[in-house]
């Protein structure tokens, strides 16, 4: 099982009037492929803060991979999260003023991952980024570069579970055509589940399993 | 990588950076200018004297005789008379002395009158005597010997004539024109007071005050002298010889101990000094409050890099130790910038300060003491950069991706 959740509740605010997340039961299997959509402001990136351990519950209502995530220490979810899990965000998914290159071998820094340099290299000419691209800052490149770049960060460790949030958003219609199917043949590749969120619902094409947010968060509704 | 990491965002933010490494390049070289300042001034006045064991001159502070007999700042306020001297010059434990007669100028310079033990006796820095670069020392009563720096100054040769002025401005009218010096040697370079002075006998200094006409055979023993230094045969008998010459019943004189009387000055400046050193720290503290202003402001910007960093794994610590990494580094380029530009000032205006105040700065910069300065400025800077560290910190540790 890659992720699986048990009455799990979330709020911001002491009040428990103020539910964000209220979800009975939920699990994403391993080398799942899954697309949740839902209208922006439902939750969703709490949801995906929840998985990654950047907010924790008191309780153990999370297991990610086997592992539940309140009962790990905060340095322990970081190694956890560089490890196992493989991050793409719909902008800022590099820091600007490093190359490509440089991007990706920080990833594998924290995840204590040797990975050589023609490695990199071949992966991002997987993800037809050519050559003269690898050297620049990424400010330079093209949102699509970038996005592609971003898989090749989030694929690099070989990471279990891939999380994309709103990925394609700021992808025109070609961009975000190349984009899905490279995301969708490396995935492949790598045997990782997938758990991509989007209020982008035309790309339920690519999936086999679609929900949607509002069906698995009860929070909210009556 | 956390390297790699640090300086390119550090280039990524040029205009704030670079005007940061200016500030705290600007204050580094005030402080060590200062400091640079203290410390060769320090040794210059000590290494003017050496091996003198008393300086004498009539009743006066300890400190106004040893600069205005020695380092030749200020005004005598009295002579000694010549027969005082001829007194202690006889003294049997008095081994030899050195005649100093102030009170003319040429061009700006000094002009003192003495005799041929001068340039036996007189040392400098680590017991060095005198020494000549051209020519020799005078031999009559018109002849001048040059320090270095009047020469080179002047571009004056062997045997070019002078002309002396009654007083110590350059723009004298009452010159002794009648009666011209011819320069016989000069002298090489010490980094002392000697490289500022001519020195010429006695006689011509009482020559050029009697309207001593050429020719006519006149008693040419001056009256009085401004002060004399002296050896003694023994060391041990310094402070009854110092007290005999300050009991001297026919006239008031005083006897000083050139060390003594230093350290005496060093213990007047000590708190010039200290207020200085205190403002040169201040701007430091400044500067180093500049840098932590300029980080704090930059961390809002880079909210978004320090999601990222922990999305992907990073720990809060790691990006503490990144902001504090870039404050190291501006530190490193900054004291590096110090460096180079205070060596090049020195380098530069050294001629123009030794003949501006006589004071020659050697442009070694590297010493003990300037490298705990620089070290200690590392530490400081991590210290002020750990406000903006730490709010980085607290912002990874609470980061959540909106």
């Amino acid at each position: 099982m890659s992720i699986s959740i048990n009455n799990l509740t979330f709020s911001y605010s002491k009040s428990p009037d103020d539910l964000v997340l209220n979800i009975k039961h939920w699990q994403l299997h391993e080398q799942e492929n899954l697309f949740i959509h839902g209208p922006s402001g439902c939750g969703k990136t709490t949801f995906l803060n929840l998985i990654s351990g950047l907010l924790t519950t008191s309780n153990d209502s999370i297991k990610v991979l086997q592992r539940s995530m309140n009962e790990m220490k905060g340095s322990e979810i970081d190694s956890f999260r560089a490890k196992n899990i493989g991050y793409i965000f719909q902008t800022f998914n590099l820091i600007p003023y490093l190359s490509p290159i440089e991007n990706i071998k920080i990833a594998c820094q924290f995840s204590k991952n040797n990975v050589s340099q023609s490695s990199i290299k071949q992966m991002l000419s997987d993800l037809h980024l050519e050559a003269k691209t690898w050297h620049k800052a990424t400010h330079f490149l093209s949102m699509g570069q970038k996005q592609r770049v971003a898989i090749a960060r989030a694929l690099i460790n070989q990471p279990k579970l891939i999380i994309a949030d709103e990925p394609t958003s700021s992808l025109d219609e070609k961009n975000r055509d190349i984009f899905m199917s490279l995301l969708m043949e490396q995935t492949e590749k790598l045997n990782c589940a997938l758990l991509l969120v989007s209020h982008d619902t035309s790309l339920s094409q690519y999936f086999s399993r679609v929900e949607s947010f509002n069906d698995i968060n009860t929070a909210g509704s009556l | 990588m956390i390297l790699t990491l640090a300086s390119k965002s550090l280039l990524n933010r040029k205009g704030s950076v670079l005007l940061t490494i200016i500030a705290i390049s600007v204050s580094l070289f005030v402080l060590l200018a200062v400091d640079h300042l203290r410390q060769q001034t320090k040794q210059g006045f000590a290494s003017t004297i050496s091996g003198t064991d008393l300086v004498v001159g009539s009743r006066t502070s300890s400190i106004n005789l040893l600069l205005y007999s020695i380092f030749h700042i200020g005004t005598p306020t009295a002579n000694l008379s010549w027969k005082a001297y001829q007194n202690f010059n006889s003294h049997p434990q008095i081994a030899w002395t050195i005649p100093i007669s102030l009170g003319d100028s040429h061009k700006g310079y000094r002009v003192m009158g003495t005799n041929d033990d001068f340039f036996l006796h007189y040392n400098f820095g680590n017991k060095h005597p005198l020494s000549f670069t051209a020519g020799e020392k005078f031999n009559a009563t018109f002849e001048v010997v040059l320090g270095s720096e009047v020469a080179k100054q002047l571009n004056y040769k062997i045997n070019d004539p002078i002309v002396l002025s009654h007083g110590l401005v350059s723009t004298s009218f009452s010159n002794h024109d009648q009666y011209p010096f011819k320069i016989t040697g000069i002298l090489d370079s010490t980094g002392t007071p000697v490289d500022q002075t001519l020195y010429v006998t006695l006689q011509g200094i009482e020559a050029i005050h009697k309207n001593w006409q050429n020719g006519k055979s006149e008693d040419l023993t001056p009256k009085n002298i401004t002060a004399f230094m002296l050896g003694l045969t023994s060391r041990m008998t310094t402070f009854k010889v110092q007290k005999n010459i300050n009991q001297y019943a026919q006239e008031p004189l005083t006897a000083i101990l050139p060390g003594v009387a230093l350290s005496e000055l060093w213990q007047i400046m000590g708190s010039v000094e200290q207020v200085l050193k205190l403002i040169s720290y201040l701007v430091l503290l400044a500067s180093l409050l500049g840098l932590s202003a300029m980080l704090v402001a930059s961390i809002n910007e880079r909210r978004q890099e320090i999601q990222l960093l922990r999305m992907i794994g990073a720990p809060p610590w790691y990006i503490f130790i990144i902001i504090e990494l870039e404050a190291i580094l501006i530190a490193l380029i900054s004291s590096t910038i110090c460096l180079l530009a205070l060596s090049l000032v020195l380098t530069v205006f050294q001629s123009t300060l030794i003949a501006e105040f006589g004071l020659r700065l050697s442009a070694n910069l590297f010493s003990m003491n300037n490298l705990l300065i620089f070290a200690l400025v590392q530490l400081a800077t991590i210290i002020a950069a750990a406000i903006p560290a730490a709010i980085a910190y607290r912002s990874a540790k609470h980061t959540v991706r909106d």
